[in-house]
């Protein structure tokens, strides 16, 4: 570009847009909401062989309101549900949502009287990760998904309804 | 139609006793008209009473110097209404599964209740320990317990109208599950309220509720404590369960014997192995089938693997909780060789399902020997490493010592199992006491406390780690040449190969896999428990002759010893709350099922 080219090495131009998606993606605070069989694969996710680190996505964080990925690793009771709605909104702006595993995108293998069959149908969801439960490169896989997802969101766009 | 009659052969024949159980004859002589019949099957007696009288029954077992059951292992019910297209006297039982310490026995006794009144006399008084399970059958079946002092829904939400466990209630529910719930009443508002006033001086100081969980770090999964406060100090407690319910005995109505072995793998998940060998054996013991002692060695060996992989996570997230991170990096470094070996022999690292009924999937691989050894021999320096970390840490026997004390007399009355039990002084495994598979072989000991606090707890444990490897070097360096399967084509699937090239193969292949043709066990029911990690692991089937269970009940150690929870961090800190729960390595997924 030739604007650039004037200010030589030392200087890179880009849009507003590309760093702040660049500054989200490469520091996403997860909220593990982990209940069963997956919250053990994520925690060996963030332990010494996977390292989420890696990905920038170490800082876990038990607070929604200072997190901006919500992890739903594990089955979701219909007793459980309402407390997942209120910490889906309790996060702020902006968030996404990886549904880890079988139980939380579908119900799994327990199509039971308790079970919801699939977060989905209470919350926004961005990545599903299949697997029952998945390994963790799957959820590093899904963690990468969501960072592709954000560099292509148009954060200085004016949102129209 | 040679291989038929010997396969016939293997299995136990059923043969009628003469002799009668010395608890029964003391049942009949002392309250001949309450007992209704007693029932012998796989070596386990049954006394049905009618349930009038059910509190003097109970009370006369647990004091009677000869029968001394000073402990009720499980509290479960049982609905009859579909039983066998009979019409039964009663449509409910109330089971109650007895275990006497001292004489080291078992009994079972069951209560008849009619669909009218549905009640009968709670056993609280007899044994605190029955507290929660008649919690949870009032909640699944909807049965009374009278002079029960907190008879409220445990698992379901306060809100839920049905009680899912009873035959008429379908099993994919009636569409609670489509339509997010308002919030649960049982979860918003002050739920001390109503209640006693309770501690010293309730005017003086200003009494505060904290929430903690059903989602916070330390409530391992999803717990919730309902926290009354005295500046930090601990006043009461409700602990509140059941945001992790997912229909486990429900679903074992539906499944075959086999597809109910993937389900267990669920229950405790940091253990799979554990919950799929007790299973199994539990359908064996219904059946009759002996597994040949290669599958016993190889099953030993891996439930003690189990039982490290559980012991590390516990260690890991109770440390951590405690506030010493480093230990949860190491102790998952060595779970990830666990993985590494899990996978190896069953495909998978979590989720195994490597057991069915009559023995395992397939044999272990060539390297097996090799894999085991390289683990437990680089293990004992991984756990040196956090014992130096931890054991004299002043930090670590700060938070610990003195902290949840719970005396021997109480944690058998609570029905405390496994190392919060043995934490206590009580020298009970079930590996010694009523020994399964082929844990006689074996040279090992088991490890007990002396005050029955958090640090004995964790001595205990930290022992039993070391215990396992023992056992498992044993193990795999004997481990016999043979088969993994009991040799029975109407139990085993046969192999590919003979399928494609025999016919009696082929007709025992589709046998084994339709529906009331495979594992079909005859009708009665069958108590049997292995220590699990976290203690006694039992399962309680009823069979009614057909190819899945009547009715399949879990004993699942973190539910019998939470119960106690509110009555150890009694008078404690908020912190130290933490610091008990970690202790108690609760389960959320056996926790509630």
């Amino acid at each position: 570009m030739g604007l650039e080219t004037g200010l030589g090495d030392s200087v890179m131009t880009t849009t507003l847009s590309r760093i702040i998606n660049w500054a989200r993606k490469s520091s996403l605070w997860p909220m593990p909401f982990g209940t069963a069989c997956c919250a053990i694969e994520m925690m060996a996710t963030l332990s010494g062989r996977y390292d989420m680190a890696r990905f920038g996505a170490e800082a876990v964080r038990f607070s929604p309101r200072q997190s901006d990925l919500l992890i739903v690793s594990g089955r979701i009771s219909i007793k459980m549900m309402p407390v997942l709605k209120k910490i889906y909104d309790q996060m702020p702006d902006p968030k996404w949502v990886i549904s880890m595993g079988a139980c939380a995108s579908s119900g799994g293998v327990f199509n039971t009287y308790t079970l919801v069959q699939g977060v989905d149908q209470f919350l926004p969801v961005d990545v599903y990760v299949p697997g029952c439960p998945p390994r963790p490169e799957d959820l590093l896989y899904a963690l990468m998904k969501v960072q592709d997802k954000i560099d292509r969101e148009r954060p200085t766009q004016a949102v129209t309804s | 139609m040679a291989e038929e009659q010997k396969n016939q052969g293997t299995q136990v024949a059923e043969v009628e006793p003469e002799a009668t159980h010395p608890t029964a004859e003391k049942l009949k002589e002392r309250f001949a008209d309450e007992i209704v019949e007693v029932v012998e099957f796989c070596d386990q007696w049954t006394a049905v009473c009618k349930k009038d009288r059910i509190i003097e029954i109970l009370t006369f077992l647990r004091d009677e110097p000869g029968l001394a059951y000073d402990r009720i292992t499980d509290l479960t019910a049982v609905d009859y209404s579909e039983y066998m297209g009979q019409t039964p006297a009663a449509r409910f039982h109330v089971v109650y599964n007895l275990y006497s310490h001292p004489n080291n026995q078992r009994f079972r006794v069951h209560a008849q209740v009619d669909e009218e009144d549905c009640c009968i006399a709670s056993a609280y008084p007899v044994w605190k320990g029955s507290e929660w399970p008649e919690r949870e059958v009032f909640d699944m079946f909807g049965i009374r317990f009278e002079g029960h002092p907190d008879l409220r829904r445990v698992l379901m939400p306060v809100n839920f109208k049905y009680h899912p466990l009873r035959k008429d209630y379908p099993l994919h529910g009636r569409g609670e599950r489509d339509v997010i719930a308002p919030e649960d009443p049982g979860f918003v508002g002050n739920p001390f309220a109503g209640m006693e006033e309770h501690g010293e001086d309730p005017i003086a100081s200003e009494r505060m509720i904290l929430n903690l969980g059903p989602q916070h770090p330390a409530t391992h999964g999803t717990l919730r404590l309902t926290l009354e406060l005295d500046g930090e100090k601990i006043v009461r407690c409700i602990p509140d369960i059941g945001y992790l319910h997912t229909g486990f005995e429900k679903l074992g109505e539906h499944h075959t014997y086999n597809q109910w072995v993937t389900v267990t793998d669920r229950m405790n998940y940091l253990s799979p192995l554990s919950n799929n060998i007790g299973y199994s054996m539990a359908v064996e013991k219904l059946m009759g089938l002996e597994v040949p002692a290669r599958a016993q060695y190889i099953r030993v060996i891996l439930a003690e693997l189990s039982r490290v992989a559980d012991h590390m996570v516990w260690l890991g997230t109770h440390a951590l909780d405690i506030g010493a991170m480093t230990v949860f990096l190491y102790t998952f470094e060595q779970r990830e060789r666990l993985y590494n070996i899990f996978e190896a022999v069953t495909g998978a690292r979590l989720t195994t399902s490597y057991t069915r009924i009559g023995g395992l999937g397939w044999d272990v691989p060539e390297n097996f020997h090799q894999i085991v050894t390289e683990f437990t021999g680089q293990f004992p320096a991984a756990i040196d490493e956090v014992d130096q970390l931890l054991t004299r840490n002043r930090i670590w026997i700060d938070r610990t010592k003195g902290i949840g004390v719970i005396s021997a007399a109480d944690a058998i009355a609570w029905n405390l199992t496994g190392p919060m039990l043995r934490g206590s002084g009580v020298p009970y495994d079930l590996r010694k006491d009523e020994p399964y598979l082929c844990y006689e072989d074996f040279d090992f000991e088991i490890p007990v406390g002396e005050k029955g606090d958090v640090y004995d707890r964790y001595l205990v444990r930290m022992e039993e780690l070391s215990q396992s490897i023992r056992i498992i070097e044993q193990a795999v360096n004997n481990l016999p040449e043979g088969k993994v399967k009991v040799d029975d084509g109407k139990v085993i699937l046969p192999e590919k190969d003979q399928v494609y090239s025999g016919m009696e193969s082929l007709i025992h292949h589709f046998k084994v896999t339709m529906d009331h043709h495979g594992i079909v066990p005859p009708p009665g029911d069958a108590y049997v428990a292995t220590e699990a990690p976290n203690g006694e692991l039992g399962f309680y089937v009823v069979s009614d002759g057909s190819g899945h269970a009547y009715r399949l009940r879990v004993r699942p150690p973190s539910f019998m010893n939470y119960q106690c929870f509110r009555e150890m961090v009694d008078g404690h800190m908020v912190a130290d709350a933490v610091a008990i729960l970690g202790s108690m390595n609760v389960i959320a997924g056996e926790l509630d099922r």
